[in-house]
């Protein structure tokens, strides 16, 4: 299939804020990726010759069934494994490079904050590193905390907060970085429905804010084309991409979108690949 | 953007990381009734069986003389603990060092490993013989071979710490930060509960390491050479109520250093 030709030209229906591009360096590509894992004489096919282009600015989920390999290709998108053949760019730069500039910023799906370090000292923490001054990082994380809706909420520790509440502060200290390219790993997978749907409305209108490209995994259909600009549908054994579906639903997407007959039909064409790729595997 | 979902069960969590050991009057009141009974029937088996206080003196005895000899006896213990401390101190500094070095390089960490739990069950205080040959008989070498004695414990139970891996681990990484950044900021906080174990294991040990070398040899004003010397004259009374002494001083670095673990453990609240 060929994913790269339909990906390129989605482009963000809302650009207020980008600058104007000088030449369009895609988000993030992926050429020919493949990982395979031998364990124990037996070998798995994450990833079979993977061609993927998420334009600047796109917001793209990727849903599958476990074992699909969209972990794995976020995982090698952000320098925390190596690909077995192929190639990943973010920004036109390997991932390795890209994390050294600290062009990408992670959320997990654990909101893995420290919990001896308080809400502002966990959101300061990408900065600290980055050894900037510590006023400007107490404001930027104060600025980001209050984007996530978490102001007055800078002394507590992780252990006070709910489980929501601790995944919005590790939002708040990937968007604390201005990351280019933000990877969610399937960030709101452990909340409840109403927590998560939430916390769906609150990232798009982060999203729509600050514009980065965003690669978001998920289990979730509904969220999946709520929050997207395109959807990339993946099915396991060999982990491989059958259907790329471009979302056209309007924005701003409010939580009104939800109700949208548009927004249902695309949900069902989601599932229909879905079920597509369950088949043909 | 609206905000703020309740937050979970406030307290709770804490109340768990404290011990919560609420006052259970059995679990008070059990001990003490144990002690007096023994205390009771050691008067009572000197009276019964004429046993010459030359041999066992009684409690209330030596109860009395540690009393009378409060003030030589606390200056004692002073210098006992403070040898003691200091010994921790070097030992501590030198282990933990050491053990952030190995960690640096991962292949290294794993060999010794292995070694540093062995290690620990090494006769420390039989090394003693060759801290004099180093220092002679005085305050140093009892600084030393306590050093020497703990040096192993405190090693081992960093490197575990430090070995701990979580998810943090990835987060840092994805941050780009280099090792010593990673190690101050994520894996020392991470491995304050073995730390504090280590404490718990070593401060207590140190003093009977101290004792025990300042018996065969340390400063005149310890409580280890006072032992010997009052058991060498026969003063038994004198030996018994500095054994208690040394007791009383072990206890009481064990109850200290237990509540130290205790606000650490709320300051470093562990991942749940």
């Amino acid at each position: 299939m060929s994913t790269s030709d339909a990906v390129t030209d989605t482009v963000r229906a809302q650009s207020e804020a980008s600058s104007p591009m000088v030449k369009p360096i895609p988000g993030l590509e992926a050429h020919q990726l493949t990982k395979r894992f031998d364990s124990r004489g037996e070998q798995t096919v994450a990833l079979q010759d993977v061609d993927l282009t998420i334009a600047q600015g796109a917001f793209v989920s990727i849903i599958g069934p476990s074992g699909c390999g969209k972990s794995t290709m976020l995982r090698i998108f952000a320098d925390l494994m190596a690909p077995t053949d192929g190639v990943a760019m973010v920004k036109g730069r390997t991932p390795h490079q890209a994390r050294r500039d600290r062009e990408f910023a992670m959320v997990f799906q654990s909101p893995n904050l420290l919990p001896w370090k308080s809400v502002l000292r966990n959101v300061t923490l990408p900065l600290q590193i980055m050894k900037l001054p510590k006023e400007e990082r107490e404001a930027r994380a104060r600025e980001m905390l209050a984007l996530v809706g978490l102001d007055g909420f800078e002394s507590r520790l992780p252990h006070q907060l709910s489980g929501g509440m601790q995944q919005r502060v590790a939002i708040a200290r990937a968007l604390s970085m201005h990351p280019g390219v933000l990877f969610m790993d399937e960030p709101f997978g452990a909340l409840d429905e109403i927590t998560r749907d939430r916390l769906n409305l609150e990232l798009m209108d982060i999203w729509q804010r600050l514009s980065p490209t965003v690669l978001f995994i998920t289990h979730s259909i509904g969220e999946a084309v709520y929050l997207s600009t395109q959807v990339v549908v993946m099915s396991p054994r060999p982990g491989r991409i059958t259907a790329t579906i471009d979302i056209d639903l309007p924005y701003p997407r409010t939580a009104s979108v939800r109700d949208q007959p548009r927004f249902y039909e695309l949900v069902g064409e989601v599932r229909a690949a879905l079920n597509d790729g369950q088949g043909r595997a | 953007m609206t905000a703020v979902e309740p937050a979970a069960e406030p307290g709770v969590g804490r109340r768990a990381r404290l011990g919560g050991a609420s006052l259970d009057p059995v679990r008070v009141l059990a001990p003490i009734a144990l002690f007096v009974l023994f205390i009771g029937a050691w008067e009572a088996w000197l009276v019964i069986g004429n046993v010459p206080e030359l041999l066992l003196p009684a409690p209330h005895q030596i109860l009395s003389q540690f009393i009378e000899d409060r003030s030589k006896l606390s200056t004692f213990a002073g210098n006992t603990l403070a040898q003691a401390l200091k010994g921790v101190a070097v030992g501590s500094v030198f282990s933990l060092t050491l053990a952030g070095l190995v960690f640096r390089v991962p292949v290294l960490a794993k060999a010794l490993q292995t070694y540093a739990s062995t290690i620990k069950a090494l006769p420390v205080v039989a090394l003693y013989p060759i801290c004099t040959v180093f220092f002679g008989i005085t305050d140093r070498a009892v600084v030393a071979i306590v050093a020497v004695g703990i040096t192993p414990i405190v090693f081992a139970y960093a490197l575990t710490g430090f070995s701990t891996r979580s998810e943090q681990d990835e987060l840092f990484r994805s941050l780009s930060a280099g090792f010593w950044v990673r190690f101050r900021l994520l894996v020392l906080p991470r491995s304050a509960p073995y730390l504090m174990a280590a404490l718990k294991t070593v401060v207590p040990t140190s003093i009977i390491i101290a004792v025990i070398a300042q018996y065969f040899g340390g400063s005149v004003t310890s409580l280890g050479a006072y032992i010997r010397r009052e058991s060498a004259n026969l003063h038994v009374l004198e030996m018994w109520s500095a054994i208690v002494a040394s007791c009383l001083l072990g206890l009481s670095c064990f109850a200290v250093v237990a509540l130290a673990d205790r606000l650490v453990r709320r300051w470093l609240p562990t991942a749940r």
